[in-house]
């Protein structure tokens, strides 16, 4: 094949990469309490064995509240889980 | 019929059974079979096809195939108590062998397993602690298992319904009273199964067992099913127990709960600080309590951290509780203001619905472990009659636990023993003092042997057992017992005794060794030279032999006398007398020493000072005149010295110039360069220590300075050399004037040329810079920067152009790594870049 059209292949599928990677993403379906850019932007929702990740400028204070010291099934308690930002999302990444 | 026919018939009856048999006892567990042994049932779990069915009558079963057809296959006594179909098809059964067979010989069954009894992980936590040795003891005739203490549990509540927690609310019950906080009302029935959890372990008394089993209850309810509360409820919930301490006999409060933020536990790494946060008032309520003699068990919380622990544990007056798994591993939170570990991983307990059990972990479960334990130590202390201390229950648990080693931490924790504590409030603790320790050796002389003794009721009498030795006094204070002994040679086994107000005794034994060093009496040496006992110095010539005869005694049991010969600390002999050949070299004092000691290692020693004097002084030859006009001159004179007696020789020199040296062997070494020509005198000196003996030579030296012109190397052809020996050779006065002048030239113009130097390499710098503009305005390297590779690399010195065009290089093989990395299955993507309302980043993957 002549090198042309080798180079211009190429130079096509670098180009389609580019705009396939820097494309902008729309957020409009994720809850504005969620929205995200960094994984230190989402904390536990709750101060009880919290089961979901929320953003920290969507926490009205900051309250203490006692909890019982068990680690519950299906919570973040004991290293269970922790809250990061995926996909522009607070989510909770639950440990295996 | 035929012979061989019937023959092979007759195999084929033998071995198809056998054959058969083998096969379908593969579907079967073996422990079925050995427990039919002994039973005449025996709990099975019948796995059958998939496609299977069955019907379930009172005592018998149908097993259908896959067309859920019967094949008059009903199996008597088989009396099934689950059906499966969800995660797997089958049914659990108690059989008889008959039915085991049947099951077996039917094609729809594919297995039967034994039906395993799992251990109820109580049972493991419980031994682990050695609780259940408590359990077993008995003080004054009563059962240690916490009956007559009553455990304030402040939870969710508790299932007083659950067979194993009474069964009831009330007086006669296990949970003699309570309150429901967080409602507001009397009822404190669990509605969340946590507190009932945390009551199971430490009381339980039914099919599990807890710590305290006859311990009793009271339900604070402060939490409700979220698990969530304010610090108002669980202040009140610890006024309450205080209040009615009296009433209902409580001595210990327990709460599993931490004080959380965010979703976080609120961690402390000490107690002043947690006492003066302001949690709403709990530290400070619970450290109260444990000050009006309620003991507090908190948990330390659960994040993991190993610096601190949680609110209220970390409390200065309240017992902070840390969890480990069976085989105590450190989990949870920890650091140094952690007080105990208990067992806090899968912990089976009651739960809130009745007859219902869970397991459940986090260090909720370590703190009820501890509950328990305080109330087994309260109940002893009771019965002996005598009033304890919170803080010694703390003492007592810490300091008989076991040590855990947490690496995490880099810390040991005291994982509760309670079978230790116990013992500890039980018997008097009765040690001796450490200056005589088991298996000590002592001199027959007069010993004190102190012991201290002491009791939570107090000590009532010390005694020892009659020992064949002259105890001569034996006296004490309020804590400790003296007994003077005179001892006598041999060995001793001694026991001494103490016991408390209801006559709990204890007793240590101790094995003493009573002996005497050797001694040395007397020697002699070198036959009777030298005088012996009072005469600590030996001399003695070098290369001799020095021979030493000793009278050594030792008149008790242990007389088995070892002997080491030493000089200068290096053994040189081990046998009785002593007969040693001093080396050459051995000129000097030294230290002769002789250490004798028995078998049980008790020893003397003796010290002489040893003088070994030089056989014969160094000797010199004729050292060779020389010359020289060198620069690194190098004359060794230690080939013409004689060292007869090989001693160590030491050279010292003198000469009228200075950068001349001799080193320890005889090395001399100088510049002999530039300097006037004449003969120069060298003395040199050797010594062996004790003598020195002198000797010289002569170096002639003409002028021969390396920086002169040939019109000076003609001056020095016309000169005469110098001449051999000290008082040799002629010296040219006027040539010397000249030659010096010259010299001054020739320094003159070096220095001269040195400036000339240092301005040339300022040039050559200019000269550098410039053509390192010029090579950045004609681009010699094809890529720029890049062609002169990456130890030449200078990205400042691209061109606007270039720059760019490497950028745009870089950023692409950024861009490919990333895009490779957006194709794994991380659950993270790739950076993300906010404008506003959009947001740039790696697109989602779907």
């Amino acid at each position: 094949m002549d090198s042309k059209v080798i180079a211009a292949v190429a130079g096509a599928i670098g180009l389609v990469f580019v705009i396939i990677a820097f494309r902008p993403v729309d957020v409009s379906n994720i809850p504005e309490h969620l929205i995200c850019s960094s994984d230190a932007d989402c904390v536990p929702e709750g101060d009880c064995h919290p089961t979901s990740c929320i953003n920290r400028d969507f926490i009205v204070r900051y309250s203490e509240a006692f909890c019982t010291a068990e680690c519950a099934p299906g919570t973040m308690d004991c290293g269970q889980g922790s809250c990061i930002c995926h996909d522009n999302e607070c989510v909770v990444m639950w440990v295996e | 019929m035929n012979k061989k026919l019937l023959i092979i018939l007759a195999v084929l009856i033998i071995l198809i059974p056998q054959v058969t048999s083998n096969d379908l006892s593969d579907k079967i567990d073996s422990e079925i079979i050995e427990e039919f042994k002994t039973e005449d049932t025996v709990s099975v779990i019948v796995v059958l096809d998939e496609n299977a069915g069955i019907d379930i009558n009172e005592q018998s079963v149908e097993i259908k195939d896959a067309d859920w057809k019967t094949f008059d296959n009903e199996i008597e006594a088989v009396d099934v108590t689950y059906e499966y179909s969800a995660v797997m098809n089958g049914f659990a059964a108690e059989v008889n062998e008959q039915a085991l067979e049947e099951l077996e010989q039917d094609e729809n069954v594919e297995k039967i397993l034994y039906d395993h009894i799992y251990e109820l992980a109580l049972d493991t936590s419980v031994p682990l602690v050695s609780a259940d040795d408590v359990h077993a003891l008995q003080l004054n005739g009563v059962d240690l298992t916490g009956a007559g203490q009553t455990i304030c549990v402040i939870d969710t509540g508790i299932n007083y319904n659950h067979a194993d927690l009474g069964g009831c609310l009330g007086d006669g019950c296990k949970v003699v009273g309570g309150q429901d906080i967080y409602n507001n009302d009397m009822d404190p029935v669990d509605d969340h199964g946590h507190g009932s959890h945390v009551a199971g372990i430490a009381t339980a008394n039914g099919t599990i067992t807890g710590i305290a089993p006859d311990a009793n209850l009271i339900a604070m309810k402060v939490f409700g099913a979220d698990r969530s509360t304010g610090a108002s409820q669980v202040l009140a919930g610890i006024d309450w127990c205080v209040n009615n301490a009296t009433e209902f006999n409580i001595s210990v409060i327990t709460m599993s709960l931490s004080l959380v933020s965010g979703g976080s536990e609120i961690i402390f790494t000490s107690s002043s600080a947690c006492d003066a946060y302001s949690d709403g008032g709990v530290v400070n309520a619970s450290n109260s309590a444990a000050a009006q003699g309620l003991f507090v068990s908190a948990a330390a919380g659960n994040d993991g951290d190993t610096t601190g622990i949680g609110s209220p544990a970390c409390g200065s007056n309240i017992t902070s509780v840390g969890g480990v798994d069976d085989s105590d591993t450190v989990y949870y939170n920890r650091g140094s203001i952690l007080d105990l570990l208990a067992p806090g991983v899968t912990i089976n307990s009651t739960y809130y619905t009745n007859s219902d059990y869970a397991q459940m972990s986090g260090t909720s479960m370590a703190t009820p472990h501890v509950a328990g334990a305080a109330a087994i130590l309260n109940q002893i202390a009771t019965i002996e009659g005598v009033t304890i201390t919170t803080q010694q229950i703390e003492d007592a648990l810490k300091e008989q636990g076991d040590l855990i080693a947490d690496a995490s931490s880099g810390l040991s924790y005291p994982r509760i023993n309670i079978l230790a504590a116990a013992n500890y409030f039980i018997y008097p603790n009765l040690t001796y003092s450490e200056n005589i320790a088991d298996g000590s050796v002592l001199e027959p002389n007069t010993t004190t042997l102190t012991f201290t003794a002491t009791d939570i009721s107090g000590i009532n009498t010390f005694w020892y057992n009659s020992i064949a030795v002259n105890v001569y006094d034996a006296y004490n204070t309020s804590t400790n017992w003296f007994v003077d002994v005179n001892w006598t040679a041999g060995e001793h086994n001694l026991t001494f005794y103490a016991n408390d107000s209801i006559n709990n005794i204890a007793n240590t034994t101790l094995t003493l060794f009573v002996d005497s060093a050797p001694t040395i009496d007397d020697w002699v040496w070198n036959n009777g030279t030298g005088v012996s006992t009072t005469l600590a110095n030996i001399t003695i010539i070098e290369n001799d032999t020095l021979t030493i005869l000793v009278n050594v005694s030792d008149s008790d049991v242990y007389n088995n006398i070892s002997y080491s010969w030493l000089i200068d600390d290096v053994e040189i002999n081990t046998t009785e007398d002593l007969i040693y050949t001093m080396g050459l070299q051995s000129v000097g004092i030294h230290t002769l020493s002789l250490n004798v000691s028995d078998e049980l290692n008790q020893s003397s020693t003796q010290n002489w000072n040893l003088t070994v004097s030089d056989v014969s002084a160094p000797v010199w030859s004729v050292i060779p005149n020389t010359t020289s006009d060198e620069t690194d001159w190098s004359y060794d004179v230690s080939t013409y010295i004689n060292n007869y007696d090989e001693d160590t020789l030491s050279y010292t020199m003198s000469i009228s110039l200075s950068d001349f040296t001799i080193s320890s062997v005889g090395l001399i070494e100088g510049d002999f360069s530039c300097l006037t020509s004449g003969n120069y005198t060298i003395n040199v000196t050797a010594s062996d220590g004790t003598t020195s003996v002198p000797s010289d030579f002569v170096v002639a030296v003409a002028d021969s300075c390396t920086s002169g012109d040939d019109e000076d190397d003609d001056d020095d052809d016309e000169g005469s050399g110098g001449g051999g020996g000290s008082s040799g050779g002629t010296f040219d006065e006027d040539e010397e004037e000249t030659t010096t002048e010259e010299t001054v030239e020739e320094n003159t113009t070096t220095e001269e040329e040195v400036e000339a130097e240092t301005s040339s390499e300022e040039t050559t710098d200019e000269t550098v810079s410039t053509e390192e503009t010029t090579d950045e305005n004609t681009s010699d390297y094809p890529l720029g920067a890049f062609g002169a590779g990456l130890g030449e690399f200078d990205f400042s010195a691209l061109s606007g152009n270039q720059k760019t065009a490497s950028s745009i290089v870089v950023i692409g093989i950024v861009c490919a790594v990333c895009f490779g990395l957006l194709n794994n299955n991380h659950k993270k993507k790739g950076f993300k870049i906010n404008f506003g309302n959009f947001t740039l980043s790696p697109a989602k993957k779907k």
